[in-house]
């Protein structure tokens, strides 16, 4: 802890501070100004794991007809299926881990600490209460700035950045840009589990956050926000829109069903599973490359 | 199908069971649980002092042991939201400020923006909301309530809280010292960097003082000038008629305490761990009379028979110096931050500390063995 403190906390706090002051004691745009830094900081990092997550969506959905084949063919004996799909795997060079991989482990396991470190900051900073303050003068620096700017002025825009944003808005923000970046980034399952896990995902994440934030300091809803909104820009360069506004495997078949089957098509079991996955798979493909 | 089912039931609930844990471990973060550190006051055999919980109690001490005449709830906010702690950062309940001795009254300030008065002889209770939560002490001097708040107001208040200025007294940000009353003049630390003299009868604005940090401390008057730390590191003394620094003496953290005049010498603890003696005429003749392991922001208190001088610190103990030898010792180890101001009885012989453990107890130490004679929890 001593260790994190001295390594990311205390730094990260100090130029927030610095921060506030260049920016005429306005702490909002300096939770703006450090969120964004900070970003841009760790952005080969982002990119990185941004890029095998993609890569590795597409190579998830290349297999997918083969695996389901090797299903098919090893459904009564388990080890070989086992087998076969490792093979497969290992083959088309993608981690049945998913995000769990571990370059991708490596670089979200570095960011985290960051992430931690810049949100403490930010409640540091603050230093509502008395004790709050009175913790805050081991944290920080000999420069004489930081006396100059202390105690933090919580007034920005609407808010006291101390305190939950009376109106809600911030909230709504926070839950409203957390769907937009999860909803570009997902990439549609044809596996109607794994999809509805994402679907749920996809709405639990950005519920719980703006629930929490109802709560929480809106200066830490402000740092989600812009935090969240900085991924999206970043994920706009590498997806596109992704799969913004792209419905929903479930509905792109409901569709399908409705309309004349073409040869090749989608078809549907009476589970309600996809047996023919090539056009889904072509069509997850083109998608990802916009 | 039933194992599909089961399986993905399974990873619905390790799914919920990861973001209830993320959630609880952002809200754990943010959620600063409010300390309070009221010390006690003490009038004929009485023990005033307020809670972690946001109570003022009062203690019989006239025996062996205490006995609680009384306490009373402060009417704090609550601690509402969701999970209902991360309310706390924004409507903390803990008391902070000492209480005031009046004639027949005690004044307490609470965290709720409220000042209280309470009888000493039925501990019936009246008070007056100042909209802002209260962190310094009120003091009572020339026949007036003097309180500063977080909104940055200052308030005179009759002894029946009724406002004596037409309007408080604002500076421009939170208001976390205790003021002090000299010759008709009120002093009163901000926030916003500034050390004001303002006239007690008008409310006007005599002069003001700026510093680089904001004034916590609690300023002392001694022929005509006022002795004050601030947040810049550095410790004044200014010409109470003029407003003008005569000295400053820099240290190597923030002054958030009371100093304490002893035989020409300026005695002052300071968050960087020491207490330092300065002589009030040169700064450059200084010492550091104690260093200890933690933070010191507690007045000096001077136990007169025995010629000791009494300091507590974050580090736990209360160290008893003396001045004349310039040695020190652990007056008692409590194992607890002793961040509240300590109360010196000097007819007893005791020192009366409030130390912010867990739950919060209350401490009576004979000073001439070091011996504890009781100890009271003031709550949990």
């Amino acid at each position: 802890m001593e260790f994190f403190n001295l390594v990311l906390l205390q730094p990260i706090l100090n130029f927030l501070i610095v921060l506030s002051h260049v920016f005429f004691d306005n702490f909002g745009l300096a939770i703006v100004a450090l969120t964004i830094i900070v970003r841009f900081v760790i952005l080969p990092l982002t990119l990185k794991q941004l890029r095998s997550s993609k890569a590795m969506s597409e190579g998830m959905r290349a297999v997918q007809p083969k695996l389901q084949q090797i299903k098919k063919k090893y459904a009564k004996d388990k080890q070989k299926l086992q087998q076969e799909t490792m093979k497969l795997y290992k083959e088309a060079g993608v981690s049945p881990m998913g995000c769990l991989s571990s370059p991708m482990l490596v670089s979200l396991l570095i960011q985290l600490p960051i992430f931690i470190a810049v949100y403490r900051a930010i409640i540091r900073a603050l230093a509502t209460t008395p004790q709050d303050f009175l913790g805050l003068s081991e944290d920080l620096y000999s420069w004489s700035v930081l006396h100059q700017a202390l105690p933090i002025s919580g007034k920005f825009l609407w808010l006291n950045l101390s305190n939950p944003d009376p109106y809600l808005l911030i909230p709504i923000l926070v839950g409203g840009t957390m769907w937009v970046s999860q909803k570009m980034i997902t990439q549609p399952s044809l596996d109607p589990q794994q999809e509805s896990m994402q679907r749920m995902m996809q709405l639990m994440m950005p519920l719980m956050f703006g629930f929490i934030c109802l709560t929480l300091p809106s200066g830490l809803g402000l740092y989600f926000v812009a935090s969240t909104i900085f991924s999206v820009v970043v994920q706009y360069y590498i997806y596109g829109w992704g799969n913004l506004f792209a419905p929903s495997p479930a509905k792109q078949v409901d569709r399908k069903k409705v309309a004349k089957p073409e040869k090749g098509g989608a078809e549907i079991s009476a589970s309600g599973r996809i047996t023919n996955l090539k056009e889904g798979a072509r069509h997850g493909k083109s998608r990802s490359k916009r | 199908m039933f194992s599909n089912i089961k399986k993905s039931r399974l990873s619905k609930i390790l799914l919920s069971f990861v973001l209830l844990s993320s959630i609880l471990l952002l809200v754990g973060c943010a959620a600063a649980p409010t300390r309070g550190w009221s010390g006690p006051a003490v009038s004929d055999n009485v023990l005033y002092v307020g809670t972690i919980g946001g109570e003022v109690i009062a203690l019989d001490v006239s025996g062996d042991q205490p006995s609680q005449m009384w306490s009373e709830t402060l009417e704090s906010p609550g601690a509402g939201g969701f999970l209902a702690c991360s309310a706390r950062i924004s409507t903390p309940m803990s008391t902070y400020g000492t209480p005031a001795m009046g004639e027949d009254k005690v004044y307490v300030g609470g965290y709720d923006g409220y000042i209280y008065s309470f009888r000493i002889d039925d501990g019936s209770m009246s008070k007056f909301d100042t909209g802002g939560a209260i962190v310094g002490s009120p003091i009572v001097a020339d026949e007036t309530v003097f309180v500063g708040n977080s909104d940055g107001k200052f308030y005179a208040l009759n002894l029946n809280l009724s406002p004596k200025w037409p309007t408080p007294f604002k500076t421009g940000a939170k208001i976390w010292s205790t003021p002090a009353v000299d010759n008709g003049v009120v002093y009163i630390g901000s926030s916003d960097h500034k050390l004001y003299a303002i006239d007690t009868e008008s409310g006007r604005e005599i002069w003001h003082f700026e510093t680089q940090g904001a004034i916590l401390s609690t300023p002392l008057v001694v022929d005509s000038t006022i002795y004050i730390g601030s947040c810049d590191n550095n410790f004044y003394a200014i010409d109470a008629g003029t407003g003008e620094e005569k000295w400053a003496f820099e240290a190597e953290n923030w002054f958030w305490t009371e100093a304490f005049f002893y035989n020409d010498e300026i005695w002052v603890g300071c968050l960087d761990h020491k207490v330092y003696a300065i002589n009030a005429q040169n700064p450059e003749d200084f010492r550091v009379v104690l260093e200890t392991q933690g933070r010191v922001r507690t007045p000096p208190v001077l136990m007169e028979n025995l010629n000791l001088i009494l300091v507590g610190s974050e580090d736990g103990n209360v160290y008893a110096i003396d001045p004349q030898e310039k040695s020190y010792h652990v007056l008692y180890p409590f194992e607890a931050p002793v961040l509240a101001p300590l109360y010196a009885d000097q007819e007893k012989g005791i020192l009366y500390v409030h130390a912010q453990n867990s739950s919060h107890t209350l401490y009576a130490i004979e000073v001439e063995t070091g011996k504890q004679l009781w100890s009271y929890k003031t709550s949990g």
